[in-house]
């Protein structure tokens, strides 16, 4: 694979782990507040 | 617009938001009812004990103990929840013979506080007098050493990773590209606070959860399956999954960064978003454990605990961030960076401060009910002393606005090296004690948000007229022309005491009059009791009654209705030990 294919992809990554950590805290809200 | 206008906006912004006003709410698991009746008379043995509580419990943590006057324990089988009302627990009882039970209990709240209580019930129709209970000991605080230094690592090591990560990528970025050595340290930093967050979070909460089952916290086998059976141990796991992703965010974000000097590539910029949202996905989960989700309103106090942290996190990590920047800075260009680095670094500290201290005061308000109780409750105790451990901090930080940052510039300016070097000894000696206060904050930050929150009861409680207690109290309170003779015996938590009042006025008694007690809980949120007082002999009115359910401070207020005369309320603060 291309070098700047890799780099879109760890970029990708990461937004997608910034993306679930926020999800996690909004299910986690959901629970706590009802 | 300018940077001070912008400054004074957010100042209103936040002081707006303080005049949301603040309303009742549960802040603990309280029994709201109870069956049998507390302190009541039931004709036959029942079959069950059930206790109401104002939210839902987990019965895994839940101790219910039913015991006659010799001690016995009368429980017949577990504990469970009813399946019609998921906050009553119930356990089911022997057949009971005529006589005095007493029910102990112990629950977890959902911010994670132990709570625990007693009340008596009779069993008739023939109970004879009521006994002597033994109570166990009915204070159980999650403020316990290990537990408050277990949650300061973990919350220490959080901010500083959140805050590393604000400084390597924001602040020292125009400076990274100079100071690769420097900016690599700070990653390094950064990489051993997010590895110390990712052991210290299971540690707290294999530790908290091991408290919740009164088991040793080396019990792992036993403890792990329970740790997501509690609100507390869920949200803490879940901080653990949210601190992984932010690691994997933060690593990638920092890796893309190539060019520091010009502005970020698509992809870099897209890493960096992905850090972002995780870091805030991440501050939000405290608040969600603990008091704040409990309060009410909770968007309101969620977001002031949000700010709080995200502020403190940026300080913090800021501060230590720019402490290892600084000693790996090449020689030659050390005085230069540090300027840009600095001045760019005690702007935002200067907000980070502004919003801790509006949140800050956000929260208290929120959470006090009374002036008094800022240095009459351990919580009020523990808020002051992160007041005067900032009011410190705030000094040397003014020091390095006021002082270290224009030298360091007028420096860069002037290349006088003379003068740059004597301003970045004294950053480092500030900086220094900056760090070691804030970490003190943090550490009675700890304290505090381990401690109950005083009773929004104290707040409805009014003038207080004396305070009495613990043991027996034999009290004269004058009000009007009406002196007032209140004794209590012997008062005790969970056991029958007897109120009296002897109504005098002008050498005269009071007959006739109607006198109503009422009994607040001022610890901890629970429901008030209220008993009528019967005159005997003329001018004394009694009652024996074990109103005092748990040992604490109670509010006691006696309304006191003459006939013909204007009815008048005096009210005491008793203190009542187990």
């Amino acid at each position: 694979m291309e070098r700047p294919a890799l780099i879109l992809l760890a970029a990708l990554a990461a937004l997608a782990a910034g993306a679930a950590a926020v999800v996690v805290v909004a299910l986690l809200a959901r629970s706590v507040l009802g | 617009m300018s940077r001070g206008r912008r400054v004074v906006l957010g100042v209103i912004c936040a002081g707006t938001l303080l005049l949301v006003p603040a309303q009742a709410a549960w802040a603990h698991a309280a029994l709201l009812r109870t069956s049998p009746q507390a302190s009541g008379t039931v004709n036959g043995s029942p079959a069950r004990v059930s206790l109401g509580f104002s939210e839902v419990v987990e019965p895994k943590f839940a101790i219910i103990s039913v015991t006659d006057a010799a001690g016995h324990q009368q429980v017949s089988g577990s504990r469970y929840r009813l399946p019609t009302d998921p906050s009553t627990l119930a356990v089911p009882v022997r057949h009971l013979p005529a006589g005095w039970y007493l029910v102990y209990w112990r629950v977890i709240s959902a911010d994670g506080h132990p709570v625990r209580g007693a009340f008596t019930f009779a069993v008739g129709p023939n109970p004879g007098p009521a006994p002597q209970f033994v109570i166990p000991s009915l204070s159980e605080t999650a403020a316990t050493p290990s537990l408050v230094a277990a949650r300061w690592a973990a919350f220490i090591s959080m901010m500083l990773a959140l805050g590393l990560f604000g400084l390597r990528t924001f602040i020292a970025r125009p400076a990274v590209s100079e100071a690769a050595g420097a900016a690599r340290a700070v990653s390094v930093a950064l990489s051993v606070a997010l590895a110390a967050a990712l052991v210290a979070i299971p540690i707290y909460t294999v530790m908290t959860t091991a408290s919740f089952a009164l088991r040793s916290a080396l019990d792992v086998t036993a403890i792990v399956p329970l740790v997501r059976s509690s609100s507390l141990g869920r949200s803490f796991t879940d901080l653990e999954l949210v601190v992984a992703l932010f690691a994997i965010a933060a690593a990638v974000s920092i890796r893309l960064d190539r060019a520091p000097g010009r502005p970020r590539s698509v992809a870099a910029l897209l890493a960096w978003i992905g850090a972002l949202l995780a870091a805030a996905a991440m501050l939000a989960v405290p608040g969600l454990a603990g008091h704040a989700a409990q309060n009410s309103p909770a968007a309101l106090s969620l977001a002031l605990d949000w700010v709080h942290l995200a502020a403190g996190s940026l300080w913090l990590g800021g501060l230590v961030g720019l402490l290892v920047f600084a000693t790996r800075l090449p020689a030659g260009r050390r005085r230069d960076l540090l300027a840009i680095v600095v001045s760019r670094f005690s702007r935002l500290a200067m907000l980070s401060v502004a919003a801790l201290i509006a949140s800050g005061v956000g929260a208290s308000l929120q959470h006090l009910p009374t002036l008094p109780s800022l240095w009459q409750t351990s919580y009020g105790q523990a808020i002051l002393v992160k007041v005067a451990l900032l009011s410190a901090a705030l000094v040397l930080g003014a020091i390095n606005f006021s002082r270290t940052a224009p030298r360091l510039v007028a420096a860069r300016s002037r290349r006088d090296a003379v003068l740059g070097d004597s301003a970045a000894a004294l950053l480092r000696r500030t900086l220094t004690g900056e760090v070691v206060l804030v970490t003190a904050i943090v550490a009675a930050a700890m304290v505090l948000s381990s401690l109950p929150p005083p009773a929004k009861a104290l707040g409805q409680l009014g003038h207080v007229s004396a305070h009495v207690g613990p043991g027996r109290v034999t009290e004269t309170v004058k009000h009007g022309g009406y002196s007032l003779g209140i004794s209590i015996t012997p008062n005790r938590a969970a056991s029958p005491s007897q109120f009296s009042v002897t109504i005098i006025r002008g050498g005269q008694p009071v007959t006739g009059a109607t006198v109503i007690a009422h009994f607040a809980m001022l610890d901890m949120e629970m429901g008030q009791q209220a008993y009528t007082l019967t005159e005997s002999p003329p001018g004394t009115y009694t009652r024996s009654a074990p109103a005092l359910v748990m040992a604490g401070h109670w509010g006691l207020s006696f309304d006191v209705e003459p006939t013909g005369a204007a009815p008048f309320t005096v009210i005491l603060v008793d203190k009542a030990e187990g």
